[in-house]
């Protein structure tokens, strides 16, 4: 008899193999709908191993490492996903994109699935819909740095993957628009976590390092999409741009949990 | 002659202020001093407050001075809910109360705190209170922390008393004033001091937070005219929480306290009385206490408004913007 947590890590490595395997398929420039298929078993092994862990556990994905890897997982691919389905002509930018989420499911992988503790302070709705923006805010970015992403690739041996794709200028202006609805996302999210504080720890927003990074994040993505409009930066300078403010959004989920006590001060 | 000269100069100076450039700069100039802050372990007010308010000034010289804000109505609306968020950000500053204060089961909260932060606008005087009744505060195996469930009571405007149960993210709102339970609590025991020659005095003596200080629950208390404080100390008949499965904290069933002044000691239970250099004490029983964290803000309901006001001519905007040039 097969163990609810041994289904659950069988369920999340296979959507791992899953990915992978697309990741290799999009590498080699196969079919399209191979890729999808492949995304979308990813995306239903995931979901069906969060679900079972969710069941098992009585709460969502929300405390631990593992859990918040495995469900930033699920979300990125399932919003990649959608785009792929959407806008057939971004579709060589998996190339770019599996790489990292393959990467971050890996990493899940080799992190401690043991459950946490929901503190008292997450038994709230606000908990889902902060969470549901911030991946939102997440998925759209990494698809404003992948569809950026083709403009510097297109300079190295990966060129062939792209051919087919629109110029530079309408990139750039994808990319644009990704990073826009990122930041109203993004805005949201801090809204509703400031919401959430206030209820849970009687203030709105304390600087904790979490809070503290989120803003930097939001201020950096207010910069890049300023510098857009005023100065029209060539398609090099807007994916450096892209890039830059990824790279602090990606610290701020992944790594200041790491490096500060709790991810909110006074949530544990 | 001279006056057109003149005009030409202040324009000058508000298309300067109004920049997209000065607009870039505030903003880097925003995130070093939240970088720089963050890094001196803790955000200063008034290091934020300076690039903030040149920012609102870029702003408001823009929406001036800059005609694609006249073009773009949901993109003005947006600029003009941020002009909103950090005015109001800083008149809160100025006006709200963040504090914190213990409360001894069944005694009227009257106002004063032991810390906390006050904007120099803010209301000295708190006009609110409560009673708070007792605690009881869920333990998961290992210790950790699950529902809290505060029992409270207060007379409301019309002078009717109210009874409700708060903790976690519930607080107790009076008269614009929310008051949160904390993690921070434990007991007290009631004592009644009869000293030689002096009228008697009740007091509660906080022990250290509980089950944090599980092992150091003794503090001394000097009634006023008692020349040596009184060593008061709790022993419990074993453990409240069990380290190992689902546990309730409220007060324990079984307790004795332990009393040492002036070379003389005594346990006593609830009821008991003992005889101390310089007067009488009587363990009237042990009560819970609770730290609560009170804060008043009149501009966060309205802050929350501007802060929707701006997603929603955001979405607008870009929708807007998008749909008319479709990718």
């Amino acid at each position: 008899m097969v163990s609810s947590r041994t289904l659950e890590l069988l369920l999340v490595t296979g959507a791992t193999g899953a990915l992978a395997v697309a990741m290799c398929i999009a590498a080699v420039g196969a079919r399209s709908t191979i890729v999808l298929l492949l995304i979308l078993v990813g995306v239903a092994l995931q979901t069906i191993g969060l679900a079972a862990r969710w069941s098992a556990l009585g709460y969502g994905p929300f405390t631990t490492m593992y859990e918040v890897l495995a469900s930033s997982v699920w979300s990125l691919a399932l919003i990649f996903a959608a785009a792929y389905t959407a806008l057939p002509k971004i579709r060589p930018t998996a190339t770019l994109v599996l790489p990292f989420i393959v990467l971050l499911a890996g990493w899940a992988l080799s992190t401690d699935p043991e459950p946490g503790h929901l503190p008292p302070t997450f038994s709230t709705p606000l908990l889902y819909v902060h969470s549901i923006f911030g991946k939102l805010y997440l998925g759209f970015l990494m698809l404003a740095v992948g569809v950026a992403g083709v403009i510097p690739a297109r300079r190295t041996v990966l060129a062939n993957r792209f051919v087919e794709m629109p110029g530079d200028d309408d990139l750039t202006e994808l990319s644009y628009r990704f990073a826009a609805f990122a930041f109203i996302f993004d805005t949201v999210m801090l809204i509703v976590g400031a919401v959430w504080a206030q209820d849970a720890w009687g203030r709105y927003w304390a600087w904790d390092p979490l809070e503290t990074w989120a803003f930097l994040s939001w201020l950096a993505l207010a910069f890049g999409l300023h510098l857009k409009i005023w100065m029209r930066p060539s398609p090099g300078i807007w994916t450096a741009l892209v890039t830059l403010v990824f790279v602090i959004a990606f610290l701020t989920f992944f790594g200041v949990p790491f490096v500060s006590d709790s991810p909110h001060k006074g949530a544990f | 002659m001279q006056q057109p000269t003149v005009m030409s100069a202040s324009a000058r100076s508000l298309r300067w202020l109004a920049s997209m450039r000065l607009t870039q700069v505030l903003l880097g100039m925003l995130a070093l001093a939240t970088l720089l802050s963050y890094l001196a372990r803790g955000i200063d007010p008034i290091t934020l407050g300076v690039p903030l308010a040149l920012l609102v000034a870029n702003l408001v010289a823009a929406v001036i001075t800059n005609a694609a804000f006249r073009r773009q109505p949901a993109l003005l609306m947006f600029h003009l809910a941020l002009v909103a968020v950090v005015s109001l950000l800083g008149l809160g500053q100025l006006t709200s109360v963040n504090g914190r204060f213990e409360l001894t089961e069944g005694v009227a909260y009257d106002g004063t705190l032991l810390g906390g932060t006050r904007g120099y606008l803010s209301r000295q005087l708190m006009d609110a209170s409560f009673v708070h009744e007792g605690f009881t505060i869920e333990y998961a195996a290992g210790m950790r922390r699950g529902r809290t469930r505060n029992p409270v009571k207060w007379i409301d405007d019309r002078g009717v008393e109210r009874h409700d149960a708060i903790g976690d993210q519930k607080p107790l709102s009076i008269n614009g004033y929310r008051f949160y339970t904390t993690a921070n609590k434990g007991f007290a025991p009631l004592l009644d001091w009869s000293g030689e020659g002096a009228a008697p005095v009740r007091g509660a003596v906080h022990l250290p937070s509980y089950p944090l200080h599980e092992h150091e629950q003794l503090r001394d208390w000097q009634p006023a005219g008692l020349s040596v404080p009184i060593r008061i100390a709790l022993v419990l008949e074993g453990p409240i929480i069990d380290r190992d499965q689902a546990s309730v904290l409220s007060l324990p069933a079984r307790h004795t306290i332990v009393v040492q002044a002036g070379g003389v000691r005594a346990e006593l239970r609830p009821g008991d009385t003992a005889v101390l250099p310089g007067g009488t004490l009587r363990y009237v029983g042990l009560r819970t206490w609770m730290g609560y964290r009170v804060t008043y803000d009149m501009t966060s309901i309205w802050l929350l408004a501007a802060c929707l006001v701006a997603i929603a001519a955001l979405l607008w905007h870009y929708v807007a913007k998008f749909r008319g040039r479709p990718w």
